[in-house]
């Protein structure tokens, strides 16, 4: 993969995990598929999780340390796995929301001052 | 998203657990997909899709499951590591599948890497510079050194002093000199036992504490001081029983009496391998004297001052070079009439053991691993073989997207794992043969190692170990390997499917004509040498040797009143010992005792020429054992006289040169020629010893089974040797020898008689004939496993050329067998072509045979070859042929089974 691949693909795969984080912070312990229901409803559609995205990136951040994964009941009824933040997570996500702000009012002036 | 350190370490270590137990389970995983994709579904019907849309369209959105496991797998696991795993794993099957395969690859491969760990391992030991005291790197020897000849020479007692005074770059500096004497108890047992006369610095450079009393003071080496001893941890436990009351008791070392001043705690043998300490008092001008037994190696064996010290702090080994030069050394001699020296400091065991700091042996330890191209070599005939045989196999994966890269590391791991559970087996070999190294090393030297010298394997073996097993794994994984599926990729995928696209190269070919012909040129000395060494093994000794003890006789040299007449201590020690004999004799279970040069059987060699050419067929002439006995010896060792007459006082006069030989020399003299009244002159080294000699007497051979030529001449009364070989026999037949009682007794009567006279290393013949047994079978079994592993690699090699030939004409053969060609006709043709590579081997290799025969017989069997044997080469060459045969059965068998139908389709 070329330099430019590897940092889309970093740029994208940390959204996608802050997008996670702070889904699963606002509605608390979730499984996947309500996860990636969520993250299409709020972006309009406009984010649609295959799985082949999903399950890695949440496996990625329960390696980090940031989702804990536990065996429970869905509202089916039936076994599903369930993603909880912990705290390292929430300061993970805090801190990601901070960089974030900060790169989004760095584009906004570069872009407001260009206009 | 940046994420903080630990939680990249977390993961790392996560996915390399994971790598080799996953966290989750597949089905876990599967149930978590299934989930999702029911949800997905339930969704779009409640939108008012149907059923069957539902399930599509949650497919399309999700995704495919497959994908998102393979994904998810990825995640889990470091990706390479997780597929080596899976070879490796995939490698141990194709091992346990493959037995026969595996146990011969392995079994060649571990021989080589065991001998290069070993002979490695050996190096680093005996060339080690490390020393397991407190700060050892800062402990370095001063010698004098003379740098014409690059050798060292003795230290003198004026350098000695001056450096102890004056050298500033040494915090401190000490000396020593090795003496072997009789320790004498108060019990009156007397042992010899190797003493250190030590400075009392020495101890302080060493640095460890005394576990009774003290070591050696200042105060002890003043001339008018009390002697005291230091006990060593293992003559304190074998000679007073450990007993803590030492401290005070009188001890006598050969006709001195010193006090017990002190005990060392175990395992503390400095200055390199000593029992035993003594005061060196500097004033006394004992450094000129040359020792009987050597301390250790050349340098500090030759002569006795060895002078050590430790570095004073900061200051490093050029410093103290510099500052030593600068110093010079005492004149000894007017200028220009001896050998310029010069002061040198260098690290301590190099000083100790004369080892010079070269390169060479390191080279040399890496050198070995060239021992593994043979059987690697062998191995990658094999594995490409395989190779071939898993084609299908391997189009399979192709066609799924795997890479050549991929198959190519396949492969490699699957030798790879191999090559590994050979370097066990090679490290756990090499650990015996180091054992094996370092018992005869002490065996030889009569006493233990140098205390730095650790024989356990060291980490630094089993890596070198591993790194060979990588090394083979490349050479008999990677090489063919890459040469296959490079053909793969010439000739294209389709061509897989079909059996006869590879090809065996001209290279492997080669390979296996070099190897028949390698066996065939290295069998015949092969079989000579392991028949040899078996037979020596097999009969007894006609007599039993556990009537027999033996032991070295020895007297002190006294180092510090140097008798300048040699005549006069040759001519006591023989007095000494005639006295000792005859006290012996008297012993009424006593049969007999012998005095001779040398042990039967390790008697030195001379190269005999016979003056008027007898053997005029041979070259040169013979290399034959030669001892010096007294007349007792022959019927001590039961020896009859078979032709001529017995040796007599008579024979010593000067110009009177008789000898007697054994039956095996004799034997070698032709059919009908007596060998009495040949003459016979030595030549080379021991060609001092007489001009010519005569033949008066043959007597039977010495039964240890080896059948050696051997010559006896007459032990002169005074011997100039101080050291000989006593061998009592005792008269109560059938009972075993008491070894230690006998000893015990030999020592009590000794000492009184002389306390310098040293009894050494006293064993019964039976156990010296055990050793050597076991020797033998180790040489023996050695041999044979190099035998088994040619002639399996040959037939591997045959087998597989054979294989790959029939598999090439399969169509031809189907074809031959469609238009009606016997069955005979077909195998012929096969085994007219087939074999042709096999006999190209057994000619160059007879050749080699017979090359081997002419110019290196007289070096390989100069001493155990009784006559030259015709029949072994072509013997060792039908074999070959037969083993090619055999080799042939199954591929002739599959040959003839070919149906002409499906050949010609495959057409």
């Amino acid at each position: 993969m070329s330099n430019e691949g590897n940092r889309r693909a970093e740029v994208l795969q940390g959204t996608l995990d802050l997008m996670i984080l702070q889904t699963v912070n606002t509605l608390g312990p979730q499984h996947g598929y309500a996860i990636a229901s969520r993250l299409e409803q709020v972006s309009g559609g406009a984010i649609q999780l295959n799985m082949g995205s999903l399950y890695p990136g949440l496996i990625r951040l329960e390696q980090g340390g940031y989702l804990k994964a536990e065996w429970g009941v869905s509202d089916s009824n039936r076994k599903a796995r369930f993603y909880r933040i912990t705290r390292a997570g929430k300061r993970q996500l805090a801190a990601g929301k901070k960089d974030w702000d900060r790169m989004v009012a760095i584009v906004a002036g570069l872009f407001g001052e260009a206009s | 998203m940046k994420r903080d350190p630990f939680a990249v370490l977390r993961e790392a270590l996560m996915r390399l657990a994971g790598t080799f137990r996953p966290s989750r389970s597949d089905a876990d995983m599967q149930d978590e997909l299934a989930h999702h994709l029911e949800l997905a579904e339930k969704e779009l019907r409640r939108r008012g899709h149907s059923p069957e849309q539902a399930r599509r369209l949650a497919r399309v959105h999700a995704g495919s499951e497959t994908q998102a496991m393979e994904t998810v797998r990825q995640q889990s696991s470091v990706p390479t590591l997780s597929s080596f795993w899976l070879d490796a794993k995939l490698g141990l099957r194709m091992l346990r599948k493959h037995w026969g395969l595996t146990l011969a690859c392995v079994l060649s491969m571990a021989a080589a890497i065991g001998i290069g760990a070993a002979f490695f391992d050996v190096i680093h030991t005996l060339t080690g510079t490390q020393l397991p005291l407190k700060d050892g790197d800062r402990i370095v020897v001063i010698q004098s050194w003379d740098p014409a000849s690059r050798k060292e020479q003795y230290s003198s007692t004026e350098d000695f002093l001056r450096w102890r005074e004056q050298l500033q770059s040494m915090a401190s500096v000490a000396a020593f000199a090795t003496v072997e004497r009789n320790l004498i108890t108060e019990d009156g047992r007397s042992v010899p036992t190797i003493a250190a006369q030590m400075t009392a610095a020495g101890f302080r450079i060493a640095g460890v504490d005394p576990l009774l009393g003290r070591f050696v003071i200042e105060e002890d080496e003043r001339q008018d001081a009390a002697p005291v001893v230091v006990l060593g941890h293992n003559v304190w436990q074998s000679r007073f029983g450990g007993d803590a009351a030492v401290l005070g008791r009188r001890v006598q070392f050969g006709d001195e009496f010193y006090t017990v001043a002190g005990v060392m705690p175990e395992d503390f043998i400095f200055p390199v391998s000593h029992d035993l300490w003594v005061p060196l008092r500097a004033g006394v001008a004992l450094s000129r004297q040359a020792l009987a037994e050597p301390v250790w190696g050349e340098a500090g064996g030759e002569f006795a001052l060895t002078v050590f010290g430790r570095l004073a702090s900061d200051v490093s080994l050029e410093r103290a070079n510099v500052e030593a030069a600068a110093k010079g050394l005492t004149k000894r001699a007017p200028t220009g009439s001896g050998p310029e020296l010069e002061p040198r400091v260098v690290p301590y065991t190099i000083g100790i053991t004369g080892n010079t700091d070269g390169w060479l042996p390191h080279v040399l330890g890496y050198a070995v691993a060239l021992l593994l191209i043979p059987p690697c070599a062998n191995i990658a005939v094999l594995i490409y073989a395989r190779i071939v045989t898993r084609q299908q196999e391997f189009a399979a994966r192709l066609a799924l997207g795997a890479s050549r890269g991929r198959i190519v590391s396949q492969i490699f791991t699957e030798v790879l794992v191999l090559a590994a559970v050979a370097a066990g087996v090679g490290l756990a070999l090499a650990s015996e043969a180091t054992a094996l190294v370092q018992s005869a090393q002490e065996q030889q030297i009569g006493r233990a190692l140098p205390f730095w010298m650790d024989f356990h394997l060291s980490p630094r073996t089993m890596f070198y170990a591993f790194g060979l097993a990588l090394v083979a794994a490349l050479i008999a994984g990677a090489i063919p390997a890459i040469r296959a599926t490079g053909r793969w990729n010439r000739s294209g995928l389709h061509a897989l499917g079909n059996r006869t696209s590879l090809r065996l190269g001209k290279v492997w070919i080669g390979i296996v004509v070099l190897q028949v012909a390698l066996s065939v040129a290295t069998l015949p000395a092969i079989v000579e040498a392991a028949w040899w060494t078996i037979r020596s093994g097999l009969p007894g000794p006609g007599f039993d040797p556990g009537e027999y003890l033996t032991a070295r006789l020895v007297m002190d040299r006294d180092a510090e009143t140097p008798s300048s007449d040699k005549r006069t201590s040759a001519e006591r020690f023989a007095a000494i010992r005639g006295e000792l004999i005859r006290e012996l004799e008297a012993d009424p279970s006593v049969a007999g005792v012998s005095v001779s040069q040398a042990l039967p059987g390790a008697e030195p060699l001379v190269f005999l020429e016979h003056v008027d050419h007898t053997f005029a067929s041979e070259a040169a002439g013979k290399w034959v054992r030669l001892n010096q006995t007294d007349q007792a010896f022959f019927e001590s060792y039961q020896m009859p006289l078979l032709a001529g007459r017995w040796l007599e006082p008579a024979d010593l006069a000067p110009g009177n040169t008789a000898v007697l030989i054994n039956r095996s020399y004799a034997e070698q003299f032709p059919l009908g020629q007596t060998p009495l009244g040949e003459q016979l002159r030595p030549t080379g080294r021991g060609s001092d010893l007489a001009a010519v000699w005569e033949v008066a007497g043959v007597v039977d051979d010495v039964f240890d089974g080896r059948n050696q030529m051997t010559m006896y001449r007459l032990l002169p009364p005074v011997p100039d040797s101080q050291v000989l070989s006593l061998n009592v026999r005792v008269a109560a037949r059938g009972s075993p020898l008491e070894t230690a009682s006998l000893s015990a007794r030999l020592r009590e009567i000794a000492a009184r008689l002389d306390p310098s006279m040293r009894i050494v290393q006293p064993r019964s013949l039976a156990s010296i004939y055990e050793d050597r047994r076991e020797q033998d079978y180790l040489n023996s079994s050695v041999i044979v496993g190099v035998v088994l592993g040619v002639v399996l690699f040959s037939m591997a090699g045959i087998y597989t050329i054979l294989s790959f030939t029939v598999a090439q004409r399969r169509q031809e053969i189907g074809i031959r067998a469609a238009l009606g060609a016997p069955p005979v006709r077909l195998v012929a043709s096969i085994f007219s072509r087939a074999m042709l590579p096999v006999g190209v081997g057994v000619l160059v290799g007879g050749l080699g045979a017979l090359g081997i025969e002419y110019f290196l017989s007289d070096v390989l069997f100069a001493t155990i070859r009784q006559d030259y044997r015709p029949w072994i080469l072509p013997a060792v060459e039908a074999f070959m042929l037969v083993l090619g045969v055999i080799a042939l059965a199954g591929p002739a068998r599959r040959a003839l089974q070919v149906d002409p139908v499906e050949a010609l389709k495959e057409s």
